[in-house]
Order: structure tokens, then sequence, then C-alpha cells
């Protein structure tokens, strides 16, 4: 299956935008950036991709994350310095920052506010997450790609459009996992607009980090580690971290590291790793993209852990794709959405989120069998690379076709 | 509220993390606009001597920070300035180890001269760019110990000497209106016959184009100019267009250093500058360039600049010895790496030295109380490169079930030294003594570990183990060896001068390279030792200093931490100095201050109610 997808880049993108440009934007209300907002990741990541292949693309979001003006060119400047710092994408996209008076308390704008005054008129084809947003755009016959990440502000969606799927602006609904399309189906989502979609990695992962990365081993390891395994994402309890204590209490040689997760419960799982005396597991709190990066190629082993239960049926395995440019092995629970990567012979092992303590087994096991390699496992990196949110725009803007001029209003 | 006041309330809600919430060992912080010059360097040099683990922060603006500030132990800011705004906004700033690079001092924008001072009094350690603004922080009111000079470098592997004769006349660096742009352009008008090369950075090389010379208004006349060369370019060129340069100016208002000064006379081009950063401290006026004064005139520049070309004989790389950046980088991290003395005792008082040392296993100390929740609690034992700990005593607070024991173990880099049990509440302690030397790491960078043994702990869902870290003390190999005590049991005056010597070099601080005869040189700046001291009134230091390499008088400085001798600008070869340290002083600092010169033999004479005692601190010169 990889090995498709990865031929697949090859193939010229039968897309075209005929006037206007591709507007990115997750939800209304929303910040561009904020760190550990993955729908705000997803965002920047889509518009970087799309720019990338060559589309005249604007991000859209509030300027609220910005202790200083952005309303002049130099603020605009190093408001893109900041997207760059904390999510890891590359420029060659415009940004517009909304900011409506009427928006309610804690969101910098509306769908129905400046987004329909400043943003529509110039928009060729719009890419959100937000029905509110996909419903305006539907009303006024402006094209339209939605995406189903299965999130609270998200229920309600076929619903909400109903009438507009049918209409020739509606062109792709995007689902997160099978389980989602499944459901959208059950819904109303008419199949020939339906795909399935992971969400993608940033290539700014493939980068090599070696001095850095050393640098990070020899600050985590000393002086009586012999491993050093990393986690990266949030920590909710659908995540899978109480697996990860269980570990670090059972390989006593061995420093995990986890990086990511709210104030709250970063506070919440040192609370717990002091009540239990783990001393072999930090809690780092959320690092920039490059700096996640580095610590996962510092690695001996990289943890895609998962809580047993529904939400883990629809999960999207980003992180496990971040890891596979890192190149370092991995260990991921058994679930459905990973089922892919572990059935393609990868440097990487899989665990039973059922069985308390197979994750201790599996990384035992891993150290063993994948012993770190600088410059990290060839065939983990090469399997990431058909995740790329490149690969995955092209993939979407294939299913798309040519945008043509339309009349809207 | 005013600056000093938000500082205040900010330091009011600092907490202080536990280990395991630490990311980095050092974030460094600069302004967006110091990315690809020098600031950045500075913190490039000293990230990569450091062998921590790091990250870069950029921020946007200088009365706030940006973006996000990464947890680390220490913090580096690249200029004072941010660092100050800074501690008003960011409460863990103030539970973390604090270290600023001192640019130079510009008080007329921003951050006042008492705001700067109260803000670096929070630092740790300050790094100036040159011995003046050291001295200068320290009338302003800044603990004078905790002030550090360490002279910017250049790559020697890069600027290589060559030979003067046909070269041109160099201006090197952004532009700045500080740089006296005007002047410049004066001076190449008024010397038409003369070849002039200005060397500066290309727009793709900075973040911040406010240091392009395209912005100077004038830059159309100067540029018209037939005898000038103006080249923009990324700094990795500097060197081959150095190599065209047989005299170097600086005609700046203001500097920290100038670096191109260093590059300058690494590459053999003569310097002709006038007197600001460290130009005093490196050029010897008629000797190895001329110095001007600030705001020279174009005549009084050119006259300089004429005679310099004349000279092509005089050899100037030699001043530059030893500047490197990696040099710099080396000097400053291991000041931040924070060596402890020969003898040291800490406590777990927030001010008692141990709570910077924690390292996994340990709970956030909170006010007076240092709870280690892992059966393994660790702590960072940074000693001198080299030393080794020959002796170690920790006080622990057990506190065991009732009929139960507890034991603990003490280890030094995974080696176990010594154990201890207790039975029923109090204390514990565990001593070692005698330790071998190859237990130690030759670069300092050593661990302690706190083992509990008896109860196990540790597994899932088991009750936390606990102890409390009460005391830490210990004996490093770089102290006196107990068979030649630095105070002899009481002498004479008559025998004052004439005590069994110690070697200096086995007291030394950072900044000292040791000659084949034994003595000490400065390798930058300056450097110092530590003079171990028991109870006295008062205290004589007599010093012997060679100034064969130097071009400048030096200073010389004796501290206890609370009060400061000086010696004022010294250019003969003994000098003494006295002070009365306060009571309970172990150790005194004695600071040398001026490039080139060197320590030949430091005699100590202490004066107590019964008497004087005497210790020579030996270097080459029996």
């Amino acid at each position: 299956m990889i090995a498709v997808q990865a031929a697949a880049t090859q193939a010229p993108l039968p897309f075209a935008l005929s006037a206007g440009r591709y507007v990115v934007t997750a939800r209304a209300g929303d910040r561009i950036l904020q760190p550990a907002r993955a729908r705000l990741i997803w965002a920047a990541n889509t518009a970087s991709a799309t720019a990338a292949l060559g589309i005249p693309t604007l991000l859209v979001g509030g300027p609220s994350a910005f202790p200083y003006g952005v309303e002049n060119p130099a603020g605009k400047a190093a408001a893109r310095r900041e997207l760059e710092r904390l999510y890891g994408v590359e420029g060659g996209f415009d940004i517009a920052l909304l900011q409506d008076p009427k928006a309610p308390r804690g969101q910098d704008w509306i769908a129905g506010g400046q987004f329909i005054r400043q943003v529509l008129p110039e928009a060729g084809l719009v890419h959100t997450r937000d029905p509110a947003i996909a419903l305006e755009c539907a009303r006024r016959k402006i094209d339209w790609i939605y995406e189903e990440h299965d999130e609270d502000y998200q229920v309600g969606f076929a619903s909400q459009v109903g009438p507009f799927l049918q209409q020739p602006s509606c062109r792709a609904i995007v689902a997160i996992t099978e389980p989602v399309a499944r459901r959208l189906r059950a819904e109303g989502v008419p199949a020939n607009r339906l795909l399935i979609l992971d969400s993608g990695v940033s290539r700014a992962a493939l980068h090599r980090r070696e001095e850095a990365a050393e640098r990070w081993r020899a600050a985590f390891l000393r002086p009586c580690y012999r491993h050093l395994a990393a986690y990266a994402g949030g920590l909710h309890d659908e995540r899978g971290i109480e697996h990860i204590l269980r570990a670090a209490a059972l390989l006593p040689h061995v420093m995990f590291v986890l990086a990511g997760g709210s104030i709250t419960d970063q506070a919440r799982w040192s609370h717990a790793i002091e009540e239990r005396g783990i001393g072999n597991l930090k809690l780092i709190g959320y690092q920039d993209h490059d700096a996640a990066c580095t610590l996962q190629q510092a690695a001996d082993v990289v943890l895609a852990t998962r809580a047993p239960g529904p939400r883990a049926a629809i999960t999207s395995p980003l992180k496990l794709y971040e890891y596979l440019l890192s190149g370092t092995p991995f260990v991921t629970a058994e679930i459905s959405a990973t089922a892919h990567v572990r059935s393609a012979g990868l440097a990487g092992l899989a665990y039973d989120p059922a069985a308390p303590d197979a994750l201790a087994a599996a990384i035992a096991t891993a150290f063993g069998r994948f012993p770190r390699r600088p410059g990290g496992y060839a065939q983990n990196i090469e399997a990431g690379l058909a995740f790329t949110w490149e690969e995955r725009q092209r993939r979407l803007l294939s299913f798309v076709g040519p945008v043509l001029v339309r009349e809207t209003f | 509220m005013s600056l000093l006041q938000r500082i205040v309330a900010c330091k009011a809600q600092a907490s202080a993390l536990a280990d395991h919430q630490v990311a980095f060992d050092v974030v460094f912080v600069m302004h967006v606009s110091s990315r690809g010059w020098i600031l950045e360097k500075i913190c490039r040099a000293i990230a990569m001597a450091s062998g921590w683990s790091y990250r870069f922060v950029d921020s946007e603006r200088n009365e706030v920070i940006t973006t996000r500030l990464p947890r680390a132990r220490c913090y580096f800011f690249a200029h004072y300035g941010i660092f100050t705004q800074a501690l008003a906004r960011h409460p863990e700033l103030h539970a973390a180890r604090l270290f600023v690079w001192f640019t130079h001092p510009d008080f007329s924008r921003g951050i006042s001269a008492e705001e700067a001072v109260f803000a670096l009094r929070h630092a740790e350690r300050i790094f100036t760019a040159n011995a003046a603004h050291a001295r200068l922080l320290g009338a302003l009111g800044v603990d004078r110990a905790r002030v550090e000079t360490v002279y910017g470098g250049a790559d020697p592997a890069l600027f290589r000497p060559k030979r003067r004769g046909a070269g041109k006349v160099g201006f090197v660096g952004a532009y700045y209106a500080r740089k006296a742009p005007d002047t410049i352009l004066g001076i190449v008008r008024a010397m038409p016959d003369v070849p002039f090369l200005l060397l500066g950075p290309d727009a793709a090389s900075v973040e911040n184009k406010g240091l392009l010379w395209s912005n100077y208004p004038r830059m159309p006349e100067l540029r018209a100019l037939p005898n000038i060369e103006i080249v923009e370019t990324g700094y990795d060129h500097y060197p081959e267009h150095f190599a065209r340069i047989d005299v170097y100016v600086s005609v700046a208002l203001l500097e920290g250093g100038p670096i191109p000064l260093v590059e300058a006379l690494m590459s053999n081009a003569l310097p002709v500058v006038t007197r600001t950063g460290f130009a005093e401290e490196l050029v010897h006026d008629g000797v190895n360039g001329a110095l001007l004064p600030v705001g020279t005139s174009v005549e009084e520049a050119a006259a300089a600049i004429r005679r310099a070309r004349a000279d092509v004989e005089t050899d100037v790389a030699s001043a530059a010895a030893g500047l490197s950046w990696q040099a710099f980088g080396l000097r400053i991290a291991e000041a931040m790496r924070g060596a402890l003395p020969p003898q040291f005792a800490l406590t777990d008082r927030p001010d008692g030295g141990l709570r910077s040392l924690l390292r996994q296993g340990w709970r956030a100390p909170s006010a007076g109380r240092i709870d280690a929740f892992a059966p393994r609690a660790m702590l960072a034992v940074p000693l001198a490169a080299g030393a080794q700990l020959t002796s170690v005593a920790v006080t622990l607070e057990v506190a065991p079930e009732p009929g139960e024991r507890i034991a603990v173990g003490l280890l030094w880099n995974g080696t176990s030294l010594a154990a201890g049990q207790r039975f029923g509440p109090g204390r514990l302690r565990l001593h070692a003594g005698d330790i071998p030397a190859a237990l130690s790491r030759a670069d300092g960078e050593n661990i302690l570990e706190l083992r509990l043994l008896d109860p196990a702990g540790g597994m899932p869902g088991a009750p936390p183990c606990r102890f409390r870290l009460l005391h830490l003390a210990g004996e490093a190999s770089t102290a006196i060896p107990r068979s030649t005590p630095v105070v002899p049991a009481p002498a004479t005056p008559a025998q004052a001068m004439d005590p069994p010597a110690t070697p200096a070099a086995a007291l030394r601080g950072p900044g000292w390279i040791e000659e084949a005869c034994g003595g000490l040189r400065l390798e930058g700046a300056c450097g110092y030792l530590i003079l171990p001291l028991d109870a006295a009134e008062a205290v004589q230091v007599r010093v012997e200093l060679d100034p064969a390499g130097a071009s400048a008088p030096c200073h010389l400085y004796l501290t206890d931490g609370e009060t400061e001798t000086a010696s004022g600008p010294v250019s003969g070869k003994t000098v003494e100095l006295g002070i009365a340290p306060a009571p309970g002083t172990r150790a005194l600092r004695l600071e040398l201050d001026g490039a080139g010169w060197a320590l030949r033999h430091v005699a100590l004479q202490r004066h107590v109610a019964t008497g004087s005692t005497a210790a020579a601190l030996q270097g080459g010169v029996p």
C-alpha cells in the first residue's frame, strides 16, 4: 500500500484554479496559530502544501495570537516567522488576519463577518473544517471542500449543509478515517463526493538534526540510562499515557521523554509520576515542530500509544507518520488506523493496548531488534514520504479536478 | 506600575520547576533582528562550546518575548534590554539561572541605567565585551564579582595573517548611526589618493534589513566616490576581503568590541580605531596601531591612516592570539557551568546552592524543602575540569514507618561510595572519603546519586519513596592538599613571605593558560584565582606580574563577595592589595583584568587576633 502511494507522487496534478485563491481555514473564530492546536497545524500545513504545489493560497485566522500589531508588512512578516517556528511550515502562502468586533468572547472572527466581505470575494476554492463556513460558501456558490475530523463543533454537518451537498460547488467531503466516512455516508453525504484522507506530515521532519539530537541524548541519558524512548503529542487519557507510565516503572534503565500536552494534563501526569515514584520520565511540554522532530531523531524508540476504546477507532495516526520520517524505530498500539503501517515491514513493533504491560515488552524487544542507527532507518523514512501534506493535497486535488470560473454572489 | 515594580511583582509569582519538567539545559533569547549578526554568533559560540542541549528563541519585540519560552535550567539573554523586560513578564525566569551578555551601554533607548542595573542584579553572571564596561557596571551598582569580561573573537583558521604593502584601507561592519558614517564619508573624500574598502553585510545574511548600508541617506555620495570599493556579502566571505586590507579603521562613537578589530589583528591589518569598546585593551597606541578620540575629526583620522599605511613591518597578529570564537565560547560556557569551589558546603535554603544541582527524582523545591519522590534521586555536581572529588558528605532527613528502617546508598557517577540506614525518623548522614580519582569525570560534569536501598519501591501503585535533602558538602582535588596548608600554624611576619608554596594553577578559575615555566598567562581579557581563607581580620595579597605580552596596563581586584578592593591601573611588576573580609568568609577571589599579562607569584598574608600567618601561591618563578 505504501509503495503504491509513493508511486502516485509522480503523477501530474489534474487540478487547476482558474480564478481566485485557494483559501484554507479550520474553524471560524480561530487564531491563525496556537501551540498544540491540531486543527491549526492542519490549516497551516494544508496551506503550505497547497502553495508548494504552485497554487496561490491564503491562510485565514485571527491575530490575537500575536502580542504585537500585525496590520503592517513588518507585523505580517513576524506572523509568518512565528508560523514557521511553531509548525515548521514553509512560506509561499499569504495570510489574512481577521478580527470582527462582533465576534464572541474568546474568538477573533465570525463566519458571517469579515470573512464574507474580505476573503470570499477573492476565493476560488475554500477548504475548511467548519460547517458554518462551508454553508456560507455553498450559499454563494463558491467552490468548497469540507473535512470531517469528528470534532464537537462538526456535529450535524450533513444536516446543516444537506441541501447543498449535491450542488456543483461542493467539491469534496474529506473523512479522516473509514469509520467517519461510514457515518457521513449514513448521514446522507453522497459517496461520489467522499474521500478518506489521513492527516499529513510536514516534510520538514525529514531534515536530519544529528548534532542537536546527540546533545539531547547526552542530556537525557546521563548518567545511568541506556536508552531513550520518546513520545510526542497530546496527553489525554485516550492517548495511552498510562501505558507509558507503566513501561517506565518496568524499565528503569530507559529514560522516557514526553513532549506535548496542555498545562493541565502535564500537571496531572507530573503528579502521577511523583506519586508513583517514577524518576525516569520527563514531561517537557509542548515543543516547536523542529524541537519535536529533534527529539524523535534522538530517541532509540518512538511511541505511538493509544488507550483501548471507541476513540481508538477514529484516531488518525498523524504522529506515527512523523515518526516514520524521523527514521527512528517505533512502537505503536495495535489499532485499526495503524494497521497499514504495521504490515509494511518497517523498523517498528506493535503492542496490544488492552494488555497493561505489553508496551514495556515491545519497547525492550525493539531495542534489541532495531538498534539505533545514525541517519535513521531508511525504510521508515521512505514509507513516511507517502504521507506528507504535499502528497495528501495532491490526492485531494486530483479528486477535486479543475475549478473553473463560476458566477458567484 | 513602573518596570521595577513589575519585575518585583513578577518575581513574587515565580515557582521552581522539577527537573522532570525541564526540556533544555539552556535557552538563548535574542531579538529576531540579531539573526545572522554578531549577537547570534556569540550565542552560537557558547552553545557549541557548552555541550548542553539548547534552544534559540527569537523575539519579535524587545519589550516582550513574543514566542513561547521553552522550559530550561538556564536562560542566556543576548541583550540586557530584552532581559530587563522579560523579568517583568516571565515568572519562570526568576526560578532559573540567568546569564546576560552586556553588549554596550545605551541607556537612552527604552531601558534606563537604573532599570538595567536592577535587572542585572537578578543575573547569576553578566558577561561584558570589554573591561571598561565591566567597571562601568560595577560603578553603577552591579556586583562586580558577577561581572566577567570575555573578548569576542574570530576564527584563526579563516583570518590568516598576511604581509602588508599594497592593500586597501578598510571599514568593516553593518550600518549604524553610531558607526559615524558621515566621518567615514569625509575620510574617503579627503584622501582621494588612498584606496578604501567598505565591507558590510548583504540582505541575505541579516534578518534586520536596517543594518544594510543602503539605509545610509548619503550612500549615493559615498558610492559615487572613485576611491572606494563597497562589498556587501555574507560573513563567510569576510576573510578573503580582510586579506586585501592593510589598515582597518573604526571611527565608531560606541562599541562593545568592535569584533572586526580582532579580525583585523588576526589578518595583520594595522588598526586605526577610536577609543571604544575593547580597542584600548587590544591596541597600544603607536605600538600595534593607533587610538583616536571618540568623535575624531576627519583630519585627525586621515593623518593616522597615512602613518599606518606607511608601517608595513609591525606584526600585529600576535595581539589577537587566543582570541578565537572557540575560546570565547568555552570561557563563557565554563563560567555558566558554575564549577563548585574546591571546598563546598551547600544547603537546602533557597540561596543555599543546592537547588540548581537537582536532577531526576526530586520534586520542585518549595520553601526550605527538597524532597525526593523517586527511589533514585540525582544531583549534578559540577567541578572544575580535571578536578576530582576527594570526599563528600550528604545529610538527609528520613521518616521510616514505625519499626521499619530506611537505607540509602550514595553513588558517584554510578559507582557506590557509601550507604547508611536509620530506624525511626531523623537525620541520616552519608559520608565518603578518599574517593578514587578515576571516579570523577575529566570534564567536571559529575552526577551524585542517592538511591533508596530499603524499602525498595517505584512500582506502579506503590507508595512514593521519600527522603529530604538537607545538606551537601565536599572537597575536590583542586583544593590545597592537606599536606601543604594554605594558612600554616601561627607564623611570624618574618616567615610570612617564605611559606610552603602551592601551585597557583591549582587555584585558578577560568581564563588562564598554563605556561611552560609553571606561571599563568591570561587567555583572554581576564581571569581569577580563588584564594582559600580561614577566619581573618584582614588580608594582604602581594602579586608578582609579568607584563611581557601586554600592551596596556592591567587591573587587579580582590573581593570576598561583599566588598572589593581595586588596584587601579598597574604597569609595574608587583602590586599589593588589602581587604578586610566579612566574618565567615572562606575564600577570596583575586581577579586580573588585562590582555597579555601573566601571573608569576601570589603571596597571601592574613592578620588574626593572635598575629599574622601567610602562604604563597607560587607560579613558575621560585
